[in-house]
C-alpha cells in the first residue's frame, strides 16, 4: 500500500493531543502542519504558542515553539523575527489573548506591518479556565460569566477583529475562514498559506483569524458545536479574504 | 466475489475520543461509532464498509486528533 | 580612551561594548536619553531599534529576542519596571538571559521624576509571581554603569538569567569623566567553559526542534524545574557577590550604602574621621546577591550598622539578617526622590555615637 496525500504531516509530532472531543485546535494545527511541510519552511519555522488551551501546541508540532505570557504573543514574535528576519514566525492566538488581553498587542503588531503571521482561533469562549464569556461571544450566547446570555446593554459587542485589523495600514492580508467541513478547512488552509507566502514574500502583516469548535466551552456535544459554529457564528463573522494589498 | 479494496484506512482506535465528525462527513458510510470504549473511555469509530472507500480523505480533513490515514492499493 | 559622559548615555555604550543585539523600550523619565541614544546609533550599527507600544510589549520583545540567543535589552523607569514584573517572571521561569535597566524614581504611584531608591524590594525581592531571582547591579559611578552594562550579557549567559541594572535618576543624568581602559568598576565575569546555547530557538535545521516554556504540568516537574532554579541561585550567590570596602579596617561604625547614597556616605565617612570618629563603608555592587557573609564578617568586630538609603528602608532588611542581632543597625533614608545629604549623614551618626 502507498501513502496517499491524507497522511499526517512531518511538521507533527507523534504525540497524541490531550484536547477534548470535538476540539477544533487539532484540525488547525494540522493544516498548519501541511502548510509548513508544502512551503518547506518547518527548519526555518518558530511558532509563538499562546496562554490557553493551546499552549500546548509546542508538544504537538515538529518545530521550534516558544510559549508567551497571555496576551503577547506578537510582542514575542516582534522580538524574534527583528533579529531573525529571514526566519518564518507565527503566533497561535485564542480570543481571550488576542481580543481581550492582547489588543494592544495586535493592533500595533499590525500596525507596524511586523513581517509576522498571525493564526487566530475565535471559538467564542475562554475554552482552558471553563468556558467565560470572551470578546467574541455572540449577543445572547450563554458562558459560565454570562448565565443568562450576553447583553449588550452590559457586555457590549462580539468584537470583529479581522474587521478592525484589516483597516490598518500595516495589516497586507487578512481573512477569516472555519473548520467546519473540509471544503472549508481546505478554504482556511489555503488562507494560512497565503498569509505565510505573504510573510516569505516580506510584504508585512498577515492574519488569518479561524472560527472553531470548543464543545466542552459551549457546553455541546461536537457535532452540535460543529453545526453552531457553521450555521450560527459565520452570521456574526462573515467568512472570506477581507485584504490582500 | 469480495470487491477489492482500492483504498485502506488506517486509524488509531485507541487514541479516537469519539467526536463522530469523520463519521457525518464520510460520504460514503464507511464508518461508524463502536459500542465499545477504549482505553481513554471514549466510543471509538470502526470501520465498517472499508470496500466502499473511494480514498477522498474527507475522514482525515476532519479528524481532530489526526488519527486517520489513508493508503492506496498498489495494483 | 577618556571620555565624559552621563550616565545614562555611558549605559548605552557599556551595553554596545557588550555585545547588544537589540533595544525596545517605552518612553519614561529619567531615562529618555538611552533610547534618544539608541535610536540613533543602533540603526548605523545594524543592530534593532524599536519603540514599543508600552513596557509590558517591550519585555516581551526582549523575551522574543532572548529566545533566539541574542543580546537584547530594554530600560525603563519605576512605573514602567511595575509593568514589566509579569514579563520578568516568565523570563525567570524560562531562564531566558538579558538585561533591564531601572532608573529609578520616586514612588509609589506615578510619583515624581526624581532619582530614587524606593524599588529594592521590587528589584531584589523577585518584583513578579513565584520564587525566582534576578542578578541586580547597583552601580555608583559613571564609570560603574559603564563596566557593569558591558558585562552584563555574559552574566546573563553564563547562568540563563535576567541582569537587572538599578540606578538612581540622579546616576543616570550625572557627568563624569572616565577612562574605558581602566580598571576601575570592572566586574571580572569568570566563564570556566563555553556558554551554552543549545537551548536557542533558531529553526530546527539539522538538530531536533526546542521548546521554550515555563508552564510544568505534569507531576512533579514544576518542583524539580523550581529545585534547579534553586541550585542555579546558590552558584550565583557562591559566585557573583560584588562589594566594596572603605575604612572598614578599624571602622567603629559601619555605613552601608549603593548607588548615589553611597556616594553621599562616602563623603561622609571621611569627614568624619577628620572628626576622629573611625567610619567605614561597605557599598554592595551587587543587590542580588547581597553580601550577607561579608556584612556577617564585619559585624564580629564593628558594632553599629548605620543604613544609608533613599527610601523609608529596604536595604536595611538585608543588613539586619546579615548582622543577625550581634550588632545595632540603624537606618537613615529619606524617600520620595529626596537626595541624602553627607552632611545629614554626618549629623545623624554624631547623635548615635
Amino acid at each position: 500500500m502507498n501513502p496517499t496525500k491524507f497522511v499526517k504531516p512531518k511538521s507533527l509530532k507523534d504525540t497524541h493531543h490531550n484536547y477534548c472531543p470535538g476540539c477544533g485546535h487539532g484540525i488547525i494545527h494540522r493544516i498548519i502542519a501541511e502548510v509548513v511541510d508544502e512551503l518547506g519552511i518547518r527548519e526555518k519555522t518558530i511558532a509563538v504558542a499562546p496562554v490557553g488551551c493551546a499552549v500546548f501546541a509546542y508538544d504537538y508540532w515538529d518545530f521550534d515553539v516558544t510559549e508567551a505570557p497571555h496576551g503577547r504573543p506578537p510582542a514575542v514574535a516582534t522580538g524574534i523575527k527583528r533579529v531573525l528576519p529571514d526566519r518564518i514566525v507565527f503566533t497561535y492566538q485564542g480570543d481571550g489573548d488576542l481580543a481581550a488581553i492582547g489588543t494592544s498587542e495586535i493592533i500595533h503588531t499590525a500596525n507596524r506591518a511586523e513581517n509576522i503571521t498571525v493564526i487566530f482561533v475565535n471559538n467564542t469562549v475562554y475554552g482552558m479556565t471553563q468556558g467565560q464569556m470572551a470578546p467574541t461571544t455572540l449577543i445572547g450566547q450563554k458562558t459560565l460569566t454570562t448565565p443568562y446570555g450576553r447583553e449588550v446593554t452590559r457586555d457590549g459587542y462580539p468584537l470583529k477583529v479581522s474587521e478592525l485589523i484589516s483597516v490598518l495600514d500595516g495589516a497586507r492580508y487578512v481573512a477569516r475562514g472555519t473548520v467546519t467541513n473540509p471544503k472549508n478547512i481546505t478554504i482556511t488552509k489555503s488562507y494560512i498559506k497565503t498569509a505565510f507566502i505573504t510573510q516569505i514574500e516580506n510584504k508585512g502583516f498577515s492574519l488569518v483569524e479561524i472560527l472553531s469548535m470548543c464543545p466542552a466551552g459551549i457546553h455541546m456535544s461536537p457535532v452540535e458545536a460543529l453545526n453552531w459554529v457553521e450555521n450560527e457564528l459565520t452570521k456574526c463573522f462573515p467568512l472570506g479574504v477581507i485584504k490582500n494589498v | 466475489m469480495s470487491k477489492k479494496n482500492k483504498f485502506l484506512l488506517k486509524i488509531n482506535y485507541e487514541n479516537c475520543k469519539g467526536c463522530e465528525y469523520c463519521i457525518i462527513t464520510c460520504p460514503q458510510k464507511v464508518l461508524s461509532l463502536s459500542d465499545e470504549v477504549n482505553k481513554l473511555g471514549y466510543r471509538f469509530v470502526k470501520i465498517i464498509n472499508q470496500q466502499n472507500c473511494n480514498g477522498c480523505g474527507r475522514c482525515y480533513i476532519m479528524c481532530p486528533d489526526y488519527l486517520i490515514e489513508i493508503f492506496s492499493a498498489t495494483d | 580612551m577618556k571620555k565624559v559622559l552621563q550616565g545614562n548615555i555611558a549605559l548605552c555604550e557599556g551595553a554596545i561594548e557588550g555585545g547588544l543585539d537589540a533595544y525596545y523600550a517605552y518612553p519614561i523619565t529619567p531615562q529618555n536619553e538611552i533610547s534618544a541614544y539608541f535610536a540613533e546609533v543602533l540603526p548605523k550599527l545594524n543592530k534593532v531599534f524599536l519603540q514599543a507600544e508600552s513596557e509590558i510589549a517591550a519585555i516581551n520583545m526582549v523575551f522574543g529576542t532572548a529566545v533566539t540567543g541574542k543580546r537584547a535589552m530594554t530600560s525603563s523607569s519605576s512605573p514602567g519596571i511595575s509593568l514589566m514584573q509579569e514579563g520578568i517572571s516568565y523570563l525567570c521561569g524560562c531562564e531566558l538571559p538579558c538585561l533591564i535597566v531601572n532608573v529609578m524614581r520616586g514612588g509609589p504611584g506615578l510619583g515624581n521624576i526624581s532619582g530614587s531608591q524606593q524599588d529594592y524590594f521590587q528589584s531584589t525581592r523577585g518584583g513578579g509571581h513565584g520564587d525566582y531571582h534576578t542578578i541586580v547591579l547597583a552601580p555608583f559611578s559613571v564609570k560603574e554603569i559603564y563596566e557593569f552594562a558591558k558585562s552584563s550579557f555574559i552574566l546573563a549567559e553564563k547562568y540563563r538569567i535576567p541582569v537587572l541594572i538599578i540606578y538612581d535618576g540622579y546616576l543616570g543624568q550625572m557627568m563624569e569623566i572616565f577612562d574605558t581602559e581602566s580598571n576601575e568598576g570592572k566586574l571580572d565575569i569568570t566563564v570556566d567553559q563555553p556558554i551554552d546555547k543549545n537551548w536557542i530557538l533558531d529553526g530546527a535545521k539539522d538538530r531536533h526542534s526546542r521548546k521554550i516554556r515555563s508552564l510544568l504540568m505534569n507531576e512533579g516537574e514544576l518542583e524539580k524545574h523550581n529545585w534547579n532554579l534553586k541550585e542555579k541561585y546558590e552558584k550565583i550567590k557562591k559566585n557573583e557577590v560584588r562589594a566594596k570596602f572603605y575604612e572598614t579596617d578599624d571602622a567603629e561604625i559601619c555605613l552601608v550604602a549603593y548607588g548615589i547614597a553611597a556616594r553621599a556616605a562616602l563623603e561622609a565617612i571621611y569627614k568624619l574621621r577628620e572628626k576622629n570618629i573611625k567610619a567605614g563603608l561597605i557599598r554592595p555592587q551587587t543587590l542580588w546577591p547581597f553580601p550577607y557573609n561579608e556584612i556577617a564578617n564585619l559585624a564580629k568586630k564593628v558594632k553599629k550598622f548605620l543604613v544609608v538609603e533613599m527610601n523609608l528602608g529596604q536595604m536595611v532588611e538585608d543588613v539586619k539578617l546579615a548582622v543577625n542581632g550581634i550588632a545595632d543597625v540603624y537606618f537613615y533614608g529619606r524617600p520620595g526622590g529626596s537626595l541624602v545629604s553627607s552632611k545629614e549623614i554626618i549629623d545623624y551618626i554624631v547623635s548615635i555615637i
